[in-house]
């Protein structure tokens, strides 16, 4: 699977929800609240066994976002 | 105004609507409510539970978020001679229905337009018209001149929930006698005066938010400025702390964390006004209190504290404007605890000698009797007859200061908010293709903080292939978060006999957390999914 199928699934087991697309900001349109964003970073981070930054997190609003952090940190 | 001799938390509110009607009581986005409004509004709650027909003693649940009407409410049950029982107002239908069931509530307060959508499936729930749902929209009272009881001292003023287990239901039956002495024991030790200046955002239907945020100041007649609970958006509370020029302030310790995360600007911020910032209600890290009044500019504000709802709330918080002082561990002191309450360190049922870590042993002149309607957990909670047994781990040093060095109970501590690992296990089980769920809390030592982490072992039949899991993992988060309204931090599905049990059955949950951290689990090759 591509990492953006992985992350996807990922977000979805995270959140419980049965479908997410890329597009979709967590926070409005998935219902997740700090606590969850932080849990899948920590479950991303565990997954591709990187690390990833702080400030870099700030700007994860999207799907998408995810999936460019890991795209461009492995 | 200096603070009043009263006995019972509605002759403060009495006292204060009749000597200062027109002050402000608090204040909430950007309206403010004085003691007469506040006052009037407790009556015709009040009254509006007389006609539901509420007797004196009777539960009355409330889930209400922060905001004006969580108080009307609260008060109002008090007023009308019943008993509140605050919980969080964003339990699903399910567990409040079982919430009722355990403290025999039958009327239930939700907030006003907070979720339509649950407030019908909650009175369909209920409607075999036993239980009797309202908001606050619904009272509606010509008639507000009744004579309600008298409320004495040693009444019942609350009981706080701090497990929902169906099977160990853990409600702190708390007096107003038990609330009265430990806000005077809070207000003399964190040297609260009516200068102060309070902003919270903590919610008010948990111990800290309600007793220490919002009853001292009531009971002070000081400022209480009062924010919606909203961790997404921490700069709120800043916001507030410098626009009312705050000087008292609380939160756990993840409250400071996120702030650390979401500000990328400190210096925007001006907290200079803050004298102090209680750090309580989860364990105190020592680097979140540095890096916090580094980046505000701040010295010897965010001061440690301890407490828990069976010893009313407050038990002991370091002394005010002094530097912190940490163990070698990196535990950081929660000082002494409060006049009239004195902590004794309890090993094999033995006090253990200074320096040793034990359980440690509450005794207070602000001790509750123990959990409503639960005989066996109460025999349990004390020690000595006249101590209660915290749960919490930790020694006493040479110079007498308490540390906090673990936990004995089985709970998971989430942004502040107790959870019992049996709650949550009592709710993954119920997934039907799960055998038996276990739940740990799990501190990975980083921003996240300690985090729920269950773990799933499958019926043989239904392992199945990985769309199967992942709708399993699915329903398992989905059903806890609906039914408590948080999600876990990772649900592993593991292989039959994983979870370690005591010989009678019971999960060993420190061994479960130990294999976990320290990779046996994965590489014994437990973990069927998924795969990190």
């Amino acid at each position: 699977m591509s990492v953006a199928e992985d992350i996807k699934a990922l977000v979805r087991l995270q959140l419980g929800i049965a479908s997410v697309e890329a597009d979709q900001v967590l926070t409005e349109d998935l219902g997740a609240v700090s606590a969850d964003i932080l849990n899948i970073v920590v479950a991303i981070e565990d997954k591709y066994d990187i690390e990833i930054e702080e400030s870099a997190l700030a700007d994860a609003r999207t799907v998408a976002d995810l999936i460019g952090l890991v795209e461009s940190g492995k | 105004m200096p603070a009043p001799d009263v006995s019972t938390l509605i002759e403060l509110l009495e006292y204060r609507a009749r000597h200062s009607p027109a002050r402000m009581a608090f204040e909430f986005g950007g309206n403010s409510v004085t003691y007469e409004a506040l006052w009037r509004h407790v009556n015709r709650f009040a009254a509006h539970l007389v006609s539901l027909q509420a007797a004196r003693g009777d539960r009355v649940a409330i889930l209400m978020p922060n905001g004006p009407d969580f108080f009307f409410a609260f008060y109002g049950a008090q007023r009308a001679g019943a008993i509140p029982v605050p919980l969080y107002p964003e339990l699903g239908p399910e567990r409040i229905v079982s919430y009722a069931g355990q403290c025999g509530a039958r009327i239930i307060f939700l907030g006003a337009g907070l979720d339509d959508e649950r407030a019908g499936k909650l009175r369909q729930a209920c409607s075999d018209g036993e239980l009797v749902v309202t908001v606050p929209e619904d009272v509606v009272v010509s008639d507000c001149n009744i004579a309600f009881p008298d409320i004495s001292s040693s009444d019942t003023a609350f009981i706080q929930y701090t497990s929902g287990s169906t099977g160990d239901p853990k409600g702190v039956v708390i007096s107003h006698d038990n609330l009265l002495t430990n806000i005077r024991q809070m207000v003399e030790a964190m040297r609260i005066t009516t200068e102060d200046i309070f902003v919270s955002w903590l919610p008010v239907h948990h111990d800290m938010g309600l007793i220490l945020k919002t009853m001292v100041p009531f009971y002070l007649g000081l400022d209480l400025h009062l924010l919606e609970t909203d961790l997404n958006h921490t700069s709120a509370w800043l916001k507030a702390i410098e626009a009312h020029k705050a000087t008292f302030t609380a939160s756990p310790d993840f409250g400071y964390r996120l702030c650390l995360r979401q500000i990328r600007d400190p210096s925007r911020f001006d907290l200079t006004s803050l004298r102090m910032a209680v750090n309580a209600a989860e364990p105190v890290r020592r680097t979140t209190i540095e890096a916090f009044e580094r980046a505000f500019g701040l010295r010897n504000v965010v001061t440690p504290a301890y407490g828990l709802a069976e010893a009313t709330v407050g038990v002991s918080c370091w002394p005010p404007g002094r530097p912190i002082k940490t163990d070698s561990h990196g535990n950081v002191s929660a000082g002494r605890p409060f006049n009239g309450i004195s902590v004794a360190i309890v090993e094999n049922g033995e006090p253990a000698e200074t320096g040793l870590v034990g359980e440690i042993a509450v005794k207070s002149t602000a001790l509750p009797h123990g959990y409503f309607d639960n005989d066996t957990a109460n025999q349990a909670l004390f020690w000595r007859s006249d101590h209660i047994l915290t749960g919490d781990l930790g020694y006493i040093d040479e110079e007498g200061d308490l540390f906090i060095a673990g936990r004995k109970k089985n709970i998971i501590i989430l942004s502040g908010r107790t959870i019992y690992s049996r709650e949550v296990e009592e709710i993954a089980d119920g997934v039907p293709p799960v055998r038996r769920a276990a739940a740990v809390g799990i501190d990975r030592k980083r921003l996240e903080g300690e985090q729920i982490y269950v773990f799933a072992e499958m019926r043989p039949s239904a392992v199945g292939t990985t769309e199967k899991r992942e709708a399993t993992v699915r329903s398992i988060v989905g059903a806890i978060f609906r039914q408590l309204g948080v999600r876990p931090g990772r649900v592993y599905l593991v292989k039959p006999r994983t979870i370690p049990l005591t010989d009678n059955g019971k999960v060993r949950h420190a061994h479960l957390r130990q294999a976990y951290l320290d990779g046996t689990l994965v590489g014994e090759g437990r973990i069927l999914f998924p795969d990190y």
